[in-house]
């Protein structure tokens, strides 16, 4: 079978532009359009769809939302129409469609004659495409946020621990010295005043340093970390949390137990706002190498399949992109009224030597 | 906390709890002896567990931190319409006692507020303005020396 001068080919084609799912329209020199296929028809509002058949030129426009150019989404600004030579033969298009309003679609307009300047636009929709897009688009941007927050805290957190809490410090110091100089006993005791008020600002300091970014994780790891943290939750909140680790005091990558850290707070403070609990259990393993976080709680639990968050919704979202960071996974386990358990594996390699400073 | 004992905080606190017909009454008192003042739930009546006795408080956490802070009275009719059930952990008492309505004042001394009242009801809308009134009114020389329920001087605050 030869084929440009198949006898078919006409049959074929006709075939082709009957039953394809692209849209297809020829255009005349002047944007009129001389044919839709079956595909154009379903993705045009039947009132355009009339004035396209009645002729009227550019009708197109109608339609037609402008392509996607490397400045705007979308643009009408050289309009492919008006200079097809100028255009890329492939792009992408924004139409306003029947019943599901703007869609994007790959379209590829040619010149077919030159002579007469008869022309076809072809529309591929790319809506999943898109939103696939999309999607990958925003987890990386929430790791970035994720990775810049973190920093950042960081960064703020040393501020005021290592610059502002010194400085409170040696004035604290200052006024100290002026108790044992000559002063009377109703300045002494002023001075007292002061001298409490400024320890409780120091004391406030550290601890939004330590709310921030707690330095006993950097310095003395998970562990400890963890146990100050629900000191604090027992004494603000009552909560109890029950915690057995076989760490002891060994060290990960800094990254590593910043992700276990955060979502074990984040797991916790979930625990504490939804699930109706007192207690909850906190395990910590390193089982070969693999860094193991599991929060429990026999609260009231939800369906996780079908979630309606109370919330942001963004807690349990933000524990996954963390997890996947360190390239670890993340199980949630929980049905209405059974609890929930929230399980990290994260791959640790060896553990680090606690001197070692993976700070920066 | 001086002279503190001296006082029947607990027979006061009961019956404080006859008259208004209340559900729960919690005294925290402020400890003065650490730099970072933290107050506790010292006396309570009604209570449903011994949860309360694990909270400890800072200036500006809780309720009871809160109106040691601000050494404002605080009512809330209905809790359920004024705390929204993601902020609730913020104040376990409620929790713990399961309080659906509540008022509390700070008690002070020399312009200092030593201790904060609550008197709480396991129903929405029961702590009503009028009540709330009457239970500032019943507070007395019973609560010792600091039953002030206004600071003297407003401007000298310290804390």
């Amino acid at each position: 079978m030869t084929l440009s001068n198949s006898e078919n080919l006409t049959d074929l084609l006709q075939k082709l532009y009957e039953r394809t799912t692209e849209a297809m329209f020829f255009f005349a020199a002047n944007g009129e359009i001389l044919s839709m296929n079956e595909a154009a028809k379903e993705i045009v509002e039947p009132e355009i769809y009339e004035k396209m058949l009645e002729g009227e030129a550019n009708s197109i426009c109608l339609t037609c939302r402008g392509f996607t150019s490397e400045d705007e989404q979308m643009t009408c600004v050289s309009c492919f129409m008006s200079k097809p030579q100028e255009t890329l033969t492939s792009f992408q298009l924004f139409l306003e469609t029947k019943d599901l309003g703007l869609q994007p679609f790959s379209a590829t307009y040619q010149v077919i004659d030159e002579a007469q300047g008869t022309s076809v636009l072809m529309l591929r929709n790319l809506t999943r495409q898109t939103q696939t897009a999309e999607v990958l688009n925003q987890k990386m941007r929430m790791q970035q946020v994720i990775q810049a927050q973190e920093n950042e805290r960081k960064r703020i957190s040393r501020e005021l621990h290592d610059s502002v809490a010194q400085e409170m410090l040696s004035s604290l110091v200052d006024l100290r010295v002026l108790k044992y100089m000559d002063v009377n006993d109703k300045a002494l005791e002023k001075l007292r005043q002061t001298e409490g008020s400024l320890m409780r600002l120091l004391d406030e300091i550290r601890h939004l340093s330590v709310e921030l970014r707690p330095a006993v994780l950097d310095d003395f790891g998970l562990e400890a970390a963890f146990r100050t943290h629900i000191k604090g939750l027992e004494k603000n909140y009552g909560l109890i949390v029950h915690l057995s680790s076989d760490l002891k005091q060994k060290r990960y990558e800094g990254e590593i137990e910043t992700v276990i850290y955060r979502i074990g707070q984040e797991a916790m403070l979930n625990a504490m706002k939804y699930a109706e609990v007192e207690e909850v259990f906190l395990t910590l393993k390193d089982e070969q190498g693999i860094l193991q976080l599991e929060i429990e709680d026999e609260g009231v639990g939800f369906d996780v399949n079908d979630f309606a968050p109370q919330g942001t919704g963004l807690g349990l979202f933000g524990m996954k992109e963390r997890v996947e960071l360190v390239g670890g996974n993340i199980t949630i386990v929980s049905r209405a009224d059974e609890g929930t358990k929230i399980q990290v594996e994260i791959p640790a390699g060896k553990g680090r030597a606690a001197s070692e400073n993976h700070n920066s | 906390m001086n002279g503190q004992q001296n006082f029947h905080f607990h027979s006061a606190i009961e019956q404080l709890k006859e008259t208004l017909k209340a559900d729960f009454i919690g005294l925290a008192l402020v400890d003065f002896s650490k730099y970072r003042h933290e107050l506790k739930w010292r006396y309570v009546t009604g209570n449903l567990s011994l949860s309360y006795r694990r909270i400890v408080l800072t200036s500006g956490k809780g309720i009871a931190g809160l109106v040691f802070k601000t050494g404002k009275p605080m009512m809330v009719n209905d809790v359920s319409e004024h705390v929204e059930a993601k902020d609730l952990y913020n104040y376990p008492i409620l929790i713990f006692e399961k309080l659906k309505s509540f008022g509390a004042i700070p008690l002070f001394q020399e312009d200092h507020v030593q201790g904060v009242l609550l008197v709480g009801y396991r129903e929405s809308k029961k702590m009503t303005a009028e009540r709330f009134e009457h239970f500032k009114q019943a507070v007395g020389s019973q609560f010792g020396p600091f039953y002030h329920k206004e600071r003297m001087k407003d401007d000298i605050i310290e804390q």
